[in-house]
């Protein structure tokens, strides 16, 4: 299944994205695999492991694989030093293994000092159009091809029919999240999809997403689906006066390939998202160590975008595979 | 139940109060989202198609369906009568639900019937099967343009379009899910 000439096709994009990087100033940061702190997310379920006393065995310090480089990047933004990107691996738990999806996988983040997600966008696509691509393939030429971009809002509208302002607005207050939800509960009713009493307004729009949206993203170009709805606990930041956060992804068809967002410099916000995600967990029966100086790190933040792409999933999209088995060892059989 | 996370191809739920077979599932795990299954599911009782995305740590109904294999004996208007092929116990299924396929069944022949609590609410044909032509008009003289067609009836009371060569007697092929002719039989 996993051959050289893969491995070889493989290495050759690892070093077509540090060369981009180091030609335009980004510095490549090295960040722990073994991470004692992250930051909390509710939907990404940890690895733990542990470090063992060295006498007797006994567990001497919790650790965590690293779930994304963002705490250590943004140490490192906040210190002052400059656009920065990282090349490793990172770790999700309890996702089962597909073709698409792997437990272990390879992460690019890439944050840009004074640029929005904007100009994220463009950097992104320079990063896509001289991407080496295996000239073979029927396929890989998409990459190649200019990015759309379509807001989430369009996406809901003429992929599925479905009018997403009602679920967005009103906002920001308890009465406006029991009308979020009861709005959402009716778009999957109106979809003939099961109402779910105990759902959170989260689970409703991702099942509306995953079952009418994704599936008809076109897949001849890449695609940059653009605002997504503020509702979403992200470190996004929020764009002015509306519903939506300054988020988009890229997507080639069916593919999610990369997340990228302002990111949010608030210390009150930042703080807010932690809390809301640490009930979350809590919720759930999980709980995760929280550096309680998160906040102000994120509150030192310069302006800046960060982007996170799963280079697996890229290599495979560029080199015409259908399994992440034929570009990378799988971990386990 | 089950959660969402162990929902395969192949099993029966229970949706909204209704059995579904899973025709499609496929993982989906959004980069910032939790893990979902997304299904295309089968209704069991009325064959619509239903699409839904489970979170994989929801609970689901498993549906208890089971099926049994039996001899075809005769219908009776509202009722088709069978027998058990291992019990060789006779029983009845109400005609209702499976009008479309009465005109397929043939006496003597076996099939496989789907039960959900104890209703019987499918029964499976083959997807090809062979038909005797018991009535086949002469086609039209000067009706040579090809691929034209008449209608044929069989043994069974199954009128299936068919090319205008097809005489009565002779043996053709049809496809049960579109009711289509496939091809002449020789034997």
């Amino acid at each position: 299944m996993y051959h050289r000439q893969a491995a070889a096709f493989r290495a050759e994009i690892l070093r077509y994205l540090r060369s981009f990087f180091e030609t335009r100033g980004y510095l490549e940061a090295d960040v722990p695999v073994l991470s004692s702190l992250v930051i909390p997310e509710s939907t990404i379920p940890l690895f733990t492991t542990a470090l063992e006393n060295e006498n007797d065995g006994s567990n001497s310090q919790e650790l965590y694989l690293l779930p994304s480089p963002e705490y250590y990047l943004k140490h490192l933004l906040s210190a002052g030093w400059g656009s920065l990107y990282s090349l490793g691996p990172s770790f999700r738990n309890r996702e089962t293994p597909s073709p698409r999806h792997s437990a272990e996988f390879t992460m690019l983040e890439y944050y840009t000092l004074g640029a929005d997600y904007v100009a994220s966008l463009d950097l992104t696509r320079e990063l896509l159009q001289d991407l080496p691509l295996c000239t073979d393939s029927p396929t890989a030429h998409r990459l190649h091809l200019p990015v759309r971009t379509m807001t989430m809002e369009e996406a809901f509208k003429d992929l599925a029919g479905i009018d997403l302002l009602p679920l967005v607005v009103p906002e920001d207050s308890p009465e406006g999240d029991i009308q979020a939800l009861a709005a959402a509960q009716r778009a999957l009713a109106q979809k003939s999809m099961e109402v779910r009493p105990d759902e959170s307004w989260d689970d409703c729009f991702q099942r509306l997403f995953l079952t009418w949206v994704e599936p008809e993203l076109p897949d001849d170009s890449p695609l940059a689906l653009i605002d997504f709805p503020w509702r979403i606990r992200t470190t996004a930041a929020r764009k002015l006066d509306t519903p939506w956060a300054q988020r988009w992804e890229l997507y080639l068809g069916t593919l999610e390939l990369a997340n990228v967002y302002t990111e949010e410099t608030d210390p009150g916000q930042t703080a807010s998202f932690l809390e809301g995600e640490q009930a979350a967990l809590l919720q759930q029966g999980r709980r995760v160590k929280v550096d309680p100086e998160f906040p102000k790190v994120a509150g030192a933040l310069p302006p800046c975008s960060g982007a996170a792409m799963g280079v697996d999933r890229l290599v495979m999209a560029a080199g015409g595979y259908t399994r992440l088995d034929q570009i990378r060892y799988p971990y386990a059989k | 139940m089950i959660k969402g996370g162990q929902i395969n191809k192949g099993m029966c739920l229970i949706m909204k109060g209704n059995p579904y077979l899973v025709v499609e599932r496929e993982f989906v795990n959004p980069g910032k989202g939790a893990a979902f299954s997304r299904c295309k599911l089968k209704n069991l009782k009325d064959g619509s198609v239903l699409k839904e995305t489970i979170k994989s740590n929801d609970n689901v109904e498993e549906a208890d369906v089971y099926d049994k294999n039996a001899q075809y004996m005769y219908a009776d208007g509202e009722h088709l009568h069978f027998m058990d092929n291992s019990t060789y116990d006779q029983f009845e299924i109400s005609a209702e639900y499976f009008n479309e396929k009465i005109s397929y069944l043939k006496e003597g022949d076996s099939y496989k019937i789907v039960y959900w609590e104890s209703e019987a609410i499918d029964l499976i044909l083959p997807m090809k099967m062979v038909f005797i032509v018991t009535e086949a008009p002469e086609a039209i003289k000067g009706d040579t343009v090809t691929g034209a067609t008449k209608m044929v009836t069989t043994e069974t009371g199954l009128q299936v379009r068919c090319p205008i060569f097809i005489k009565e007697g002779e043996k053709i092929m049809v496809n049960t899910e579109t009711g289509e002719y496939v091809e002449r039989v020789n034997s």
